[in-house]
C-alpha cells in the first residue's frame, strides 16, 4: 500500500447550511469538547464522541434550524446517548499499549485538575448525571430528559457521585 | 444546585479551561456525517437485494429438490474434512499453579521487576507509564512544574505540570516518546532529547512503530520517519484509507488503525504494508516478532491469539468469571501475558503459552500491576 505525500486540499464549503454549520461548530466545539470529555472520562474518546455527535447533527441540521431547537442541547444529547452506546460496546475496553499507570503524584483536593479528575473517574451513568448538573447546569428535569431516564434515577445517580466526590475531596474543607 | 459542595463543585468544573481549538471540526464533522449517510444507504441497499433473492432462492431449491440428484446439502454427507480448530482454555484461577515467573518486566507497587530479576525501586513523584529503554526502565517524575525522564540529565520540554502526560512510552529506533497535546517528545536512543515542533504533530493521538510514527490528527492518518524527526525535517506520508491509530508496536513494527467502517486493520509500521484486517477483533498485542496478534473477540468476549501470516485463531482463552486486565504483552518466547484480578480480588500475572497450558506467573499482590511496555533493545 503505497501512501501519498501530505498534502490534503483546504476543506470547502458548498452550501448555506454547511457554512452555517460549520460557522456554529467552530464557536461552539471547545466548551462541547470539554462537556464531551468529562462524560467520556478521557480525552480521546471525548475527541471521538464529540466527532460522531457532529456528524450526526450534520445530518439533521436542517431539521434542527427549522425547528429551531437549540443545536447546543441536541449535539448535547447526542454526546450522552453515544457515550451510553459505547459503553454498551466491548471495543469500548480497549486499551492502547501506551496505557497510564495509576499516578502517584500528590493530590490537591481543592484544584479544578483534581475535581475534574475526581469526576471523569465517577461511573459512566453518575458521571454523566454531574456533567450534566453541574457543568452544563441544567435541572434535575432536564438532566432525566437528555440522559432518557426518570427524574429519581437522575437524584440517585446525582446522591451517589455526590457522597463519592465528597468523600475523595474531603481534604478540600468543603462540606 | 442546593449546598455549598455543590456550588463549589459547578464552580470548579465550569473554571476548567476550555480545550485547544481544534481547525476545521466542522467540516471534518460534515464529511463523517456524509460517509454515515452513504454507509446506511449501502446497509439498506444490500437488506433489499438479500430479501429480494430469498425467494429466487427458494425455487432454485425446490428445481434442486425435485430431481434425482441429491440437494448439494445432505445430513447424511460427511465433513470431508474434520477441522481442528483453535486449542481452547478455560481460565479457572483456582486450578492455576503457580509456576515461572514472567518473562516481560512489571510494575508492582512502587517497584518494578525487571525480566532479569532484578528489582528498581520507583521514587517519589514518578507517574506514568514505564518504558523499556535499551536494558533499563525509563520513567517520568513530576517535582516543582518540572517533568524529568530518569535516563536523561535535562529537564523536558513540556510546558504543563505533567497531568496531560500519560507517562514514558517506547518509541521508534529504541527511543523513549513522551507524548503532550503539543506533540511528541523524544528521548533518542543515543541519547539527545528531540521535540519537533511541526504543526502536524500538535497532537497527543501518536503511536510508534520500529522506524516511524503514526499520526492521527483532524482525521487525518500520517506517517512520519523518525530519521526525519531527528533530522529536523518533516515528510509525512497521508493514508486517507485509515480513520484513526490505535496501537502501535515498535518491538513488532505494527500498527493498528480503524478503517472507514469502524473494522481493525494490522499494518506493517515501516512500510505501510497491510497485513490482517477483521471486524471481529479488537487487537491490543503483538508478538516481538509481528507474527502472532492477542485481542478480543467482539461477539464472544474471549481472549485469542491469531496467527496473522494465516489468519487462524491458534488460542482461545475463556475467562468465564476471572477479571483479566485490558493490556496484554507478549514474551520473547511468544507467551502471553496478562493481568488478572481486580481492586477487590488480589492481582496476579497470568502467563499463557500457545499450547493452551496457563499458569500464575506471580504471586498475588495487593496494589495494582502493570508492564513495563516493551521497547526496541
Amino acid at each position: 500500500m503505497a501512501g501519498e505525500q501530505l498534502v490534503v486540499p483546504g476543506p470547502t464549503v458548498r452550501s448555506s447550511a454547511a457554512a452555517d454549520f460549520t460557522a456554529w461548530v467552530a464557536d461552539h466545539h471547545r466548551p462541547l469538547l470539554d462537556f464531551a470529555q468529562l462524560v467520556a472520562g478521557d480525552a480521546s474518546t471525548g475527541e471521538d464522541l464529540l466527532q460522531i455527535a457532529l456528524a450526526r447533527a450534520y445530518l439533521k441540521w436542517s431539521k434542527i434550524s427549522a425547528t429551531g431547537e437549540h443545536p447546543l442541547g441536541y449535539v448535547r444529547r447526542i454526546i450522552v446517548n453515544e457515550n451510553a452506546s459505547l459503553w454498551r460496546r466491548a471495543w469500548k475496553r480497549r486499551e492502547r499499549t501506551t496505557g497510564s499507570l495509576p499516578d502517584r503524584g500528590t493530590v490537591d483536593p481543592t484544584s479544578i485538575d483534581t475535581t475534574w479528575q475526581m469526576v471523569q473517574a465517577l461511573p459512566s451513568r453518575q458521571r454523566t448525571a454531574v456533567a450534566l448538573r453541574y457543568y452544563a447546569d441544567l435541572s434535575v428535569n432536564e438532566t432525566a430528559e437528555v440522559m432518557g431516564c426518570s427524574v429519581g434515577a437522575v437524584k440517585t445517580h446525582t446522591a451517589r457521585a455526590l457522597e463519592k466526590l465528597r468523600e475523595a475531596l474531603a481534604d478540600g474543607g468543603d462540606s | 444546585v442546593t449546598d455549598l459542595f455543590e456550588r463549589r463543585l459547578a464552580e470548579r468544573l465550569q473554571a476548567h479551561p476550555l480545550p485547544e481549538e481544534i481547525p476545521d471540526l466542522g467540516i471534518w464533522s460534515m464529511r463523517l456525517g456524509e460517509r454515515m449517510r452513504r454507509r446506511r444507504i449501502g446497509a439498506v441497499v444490500v437488506v433489499l437485494a438479500v430479501v429480494l433473492m430469498i425467494p429466487a432462492t427458494a425455487g432454485l431449491w425446490r428445481l434442486a429438490a425435485d430431481t434425482e440428484e441429491s440437494p448439494a446439502i445432505s445430513s447424511s454427507t460427511p465433513p470431508t474434512q474434520a477441522s481442528t480448530g483453535p486449542t481452547t482454555v478455560n481460565l479457572d484461577l483456582e486450578n492455576r499453579a503457580l509456576g515461572a515467573a514472567p518473562e516481560v518486566s512489571t510494575v508492582r507497587g512502587k517497584s518494578v521487576w525487571l525480566s532479569s530479576g532484578e528489582t528498581v525501586d520507583l521514587p517519589a513523584g514518578q507517574f506514568g507509564s514505564i518504558s523499556e529503554y535499551g536494558s533499563r526502565p525509563a520513567w517520568l517524575t513530576r517535582s516543582g512544574g518540572e517533568v524529568r525522564l530518569n535516563v536523561s540529565s535535562e529537564r523536558l520540554p513540556i510546558a504543563t505540570n505533567g497531568s496531560e502526560v500519560a507517562g514514558a512510552e517506547p518509541g521508534p529506533a529504541g527511543s523513549v516518546m513522551v507524548r503532550t497535546k503539543a506533540g511528541p517528545v523524544f528521548f533518542t536512543r543515543g541519547g539527545t532529547l528531540v521535540a519537533p515542533s511541526h504543526p502536524e504533530l500538535r497532537t497527543n493521538r501518536i503511536v510508534a512503530t520500529a522506524k516511524d510514527i503514526w499520526v492521527e490528527k483532524g482525521g487525518r492518518v500520517s506517517r512520519v520517519r523518525m530519521a526525519d524527526i531527528e533530522s529536523g525535517s518533516f515528510k509525512g506520508r497521508a493514508y486517507p484509507q485509515w480513520q484513526k491509530v490505535i496501537v502501535g508496536d515498535p518491538r513488532a513494527d505494527r500498527v493498528l488503525l480503524i478503517d472507514d467502517l469502524g473494522c481493525q486493520a494490522v499494518v506493517k509500521g515501516s512500510t505501510a504494508e497491510w497485513v490482517w484486517r477483521s471486524c471481529d477483533w479488537e487487537l491490543n498485542a503483538f508478538s516481538s516478532d509481528g507474527r502472532l496478534v492477542a485481542g478480543r473477540s467482539v461477539m464472544y468476549g474471549t481472549i485469542g491469539i491469531i496467527d496473522l501470516s494465516t489468519g487462524e485463531l491458534m488460542l482461545s482463552i475463556d475467562q468465564g468469571q476471572t477479571p483479566v486486565g485490558p493490556q496484554m504483552v507478549f514474551d520473547e518466547a511468544g507467551r502471553l501475558n496478562f493481568r488478572v484480578g481486580n481492586p477487590a480480588v488480589p492481582f496476579a500475572f497470568v502467563a499463557c503459552d500457545l499450547t493452551g497450558d496457563c499458569w500464575l506467573s506471580t504471586e498475588s499482590h495487593g496494589d495494582p500491576i502493570e508492564f513495563v511496555l516493551p521497547n526496541r533493545k
